[in-house]
């Protein structure tokens, strides 16, 4: 805990980063939670006009789609 | 696999992760410009899709009694082509350019909240694919893109007097497809709203943002207060369809214009949430190209916001012919005619701001001006329809199939393109040819005029729109023929627009970073921008803040009072 505190207090404000240290931080956001709930809702539509087992697919897809979301480090 | 260099004449190697592959890059991606541009790319895709059906709509009416769709693939078809051009072309086609330019627009980093971003683009592709997908169940909605009720009931009446009107999936589609892509547009709306208001680089109050960035903003704010209506609409028409409620069934105590009030209350504002966006484009296109700062910009920021107001006073002008009360009726008039002026106002200084510039007619020029004259047909015929028994007169005929679609076409599209040619070169590193882009706007200005303009006589002579076929004997055969033929044309300058995008992207002139000599943040970047836009946050000093850097002895700041 100590020592995340004082790496966040030696970093330079967001603003005067370095381009390699912005190009580096830009790329470490990514995630593919956003598309995998999007996907999870598309199966949850499709199983609500085809069938229940789509539908009860979808919705677990959904809540761990919602859960791999929250607990992502960011 | 990746190599990374650790030390003299050591490094390291190792497998790719997902993220670091290309397909991977865009399917994790959360910068505001990928997902832009993923926004412009799967819209201009639905266009090519909304475009087809319009020529199959064309086609089949091109004579009487026509034959190339059945009554049932018509109705399909033309439902198909207005949700298409609406919900999954205009709106991802402006969520895109905002996605791209707005933060950018206003110094900042990326938008407030990157996943929900692009959590936002997944779920208009997967909303838009659920829809299409209906046409492989053979059960594309088909009750029209407001798909009224009860026509969008399984069933209507009681006891011996039910009548069956839609009992396939076909509006089930419709309403899960709208609940989707609304659940997606807000996810976009909240992130506008805050990154707007709490990301702008120091110094951009807010009465120095750029005009396209004002209009964003507003547009997010009505889709926030607009969506929960229909959302509501959809929710009680699939309970009304599969747990048996009545909500809008007159025989069981339901009202079928509760569906008309509720769907309008969204889908007059949503007129706005197609137009608004256009409008700050055009707003900031036309100063770069008449080498003038916007005329009144107060006025045409503001004008944005009170129309935005009025936008939720109209809705019943779409409904003067259920037999409204006189004095609903005459509100929702003057309301309409209202709207107007804040229109005109916009209009009016637009027109202020080409005159006595030094006008470069480039191609994002030409399709700004274009939007103007073809944006004022659609708008005055629109006041025409707010007069009361005018519209009782031509209300469902195909005068209003023209008025929707010189504003919608005319006005929107022809904004869309002027942005494309404006801002692709940020985007891409590389100009649009130039001459392609002025032959596309010649043919598309002649192509939408022959279209849309004989259906205001279509319309006059009673032509009624979704019909799916018409008598030789109508006096309709010419002017139907020429609107087909205008389609065709149009379609030929989509095919000049793709032929222009591909040889740019493999050979195009090289665009530098600030080809326009432009006035916003955007263009102080490079071509296309860092991962992470600015490496230093600009401050910003007056409205146009990349014309001052560029011209510090005469910068605005040292003149104006904002």
């Amino acid at each position: 805990m100590s020592d995340n505190s004082s790496q966040r207090k030696k970093l330079p404000k967001r603003d005067r980063l370095t381009s390699e240290q912005m190009a580096q931080a830009v790329d470490a956001k990514k995630s593919y939670w956003p598309f995998a709930l999007s996907f999870a809702i598309l199966i949850v539509m499709i199983g609500i006009v085809t069938h229940p087992i789509v539908l009860g697919i979808g919705i677990v897809l959904i809540i761990v789609a919602i859960i791999g979301w929250g607990l992502e480090y960011h | 696999m990746a190599t990374r260099t650790i030390g003299e004449g050591v490094s390291l190697t190792r497998r790719k992760s997902f993220s670091e592959t290309y397909i991977g890059g865009w399917i994790m991606t959360i910068d505001h410009k990928k997902i832009g541009i993923m926004y412009m790319i799967t819209a201009f895709f639905f266009f090519l899709i909304g475009g087809t059906e319009a020529l199959l709509v064309r086609t089949q009416l091109a004579v009487p009694d026509g034959k190339v769709l059945t009554a049932e693939i018509y109705n399909q078809v033309f439902t198909m082509h207005g949700t298409t051009m609406i919900f999954l072309f205009v709106m991802p086609m402006l969520t895109g350019f905002g996605n791209y330019v707005v933060p950018l627009m206003i110094g900042a980093r990326d938008m407030a909240f990157p996943r929900l971003n692009a959590f936002g683009y997944w779920v208009v592709l997967f909303g838009g694919m659920f829809l299409s997908i209906s046409f492989l169940f053979g059960q594309a909605p088909n009750a029209g893109w407001f798909n009224y009720a009860p026509l969008n009931e399984l069933t209507t009446g009681c006891g011996a007097t039910a009548v069956t009107c839609t009992p396939g999936l076909n509006t089930d589609f419709w309403a899960l497809g709208i609940l989707m892509l609304g659940v997606s547009s807000i996810a976009g709306s909240l992130n506008f709203v805050v990154t707007i208001l709490r990301l702008r680089a120091p110094g951009m109050t807010i009465n120095r943002m750029p005009l396209f960035t004002w209009m964003v903003l507003v547009t997010s704010f009505l889709l926030l207060f607009a969506l929960p209506s229909v959302t509501a609409a959809s929710i009680l028409l699939l309970l009304d369809r599969h747990i048996g409620t009545h909500f809008f069934q007159a025989g069981a105590g339901g009202d079928p214009l509760l569906w008309q009030h509720l769907f309008w209350s969204f889908g007059h504002p949503e007129v706005y949430i197609l137009i608004l966006p256009a409008f700050g484009m055009i707003s900031d296109i036309l100063p770069v190209f008449s080498r003038k700062p916007i005329f009144g910009y107060t006025f045409v920021a503001w004008s944005g916001v009170a129309i935005g107001f009025l936008s939720f006073t109209v809705w019943a002008h779409h409904m003067f012919a259920v037999g409204l009360p006189l004095v609903a009726q005459a509100f929702f008039a003057t309301s309409t005619t209202l709207i107007a002026i804040p229109t005109a106002v916009k209009v009016f200084n637009w027109i202020a701001t080409i005159y006595g510039g030094k006008v470069r007619f480039t191609a994002s020029m030409l399709f700004a001006v274009g939007f103007i004259a073809m944006f004022l047909i659609g708008g005055l015929n629109g006041v025409a329809l707010a007069v009361v028994p005018f519209d009782y007169q031509v209300t469902d005929t195909y005068f209003v199939v023209s008025h929707l679609h010189y504003v919608l076409f005319g006005g929107t599209v022809f904004a869309v393109f002027g942005g494309i040619f404006y801002w692709f070169p940020k985007m891409s590193g590389r100009l649009l040819n130039e001459r392609l882009g002025k032959a596309q706007f010649w043919l598309m200005l002649i192509g939408v005029n022959l279209t849309f303009f004989p259906m205001h006589i279509l319309g006059l002579l009673g032509m009624p729109r979704r019909v799916y076929t018409y008598a030789g004997n109508l006096g309709w055969n010419d002017l139907n023929l020429m609107a087909t033929i205008g389609a065709f044309i149009i379609a030929v300058s989509i095919m000049l627009f793709l032929w222009n995008f591909v040889i740019t992207l493999r050979s195009g002139e090289k665009a530098g970073d600030d080809p326009w000599d432009a006035f916003t943040l955007e263009w102080d970047t490079s071509s296309p921008p860092k991962p992470y836009n600015f490496e230093v946050v600009p401050t910003v000093r007056s409205r146009r803040p990349f014309y001052d850097k560029k011209n510090p002895e005469i910068a605005d700041w040292k003149t104006a009072t904002h």
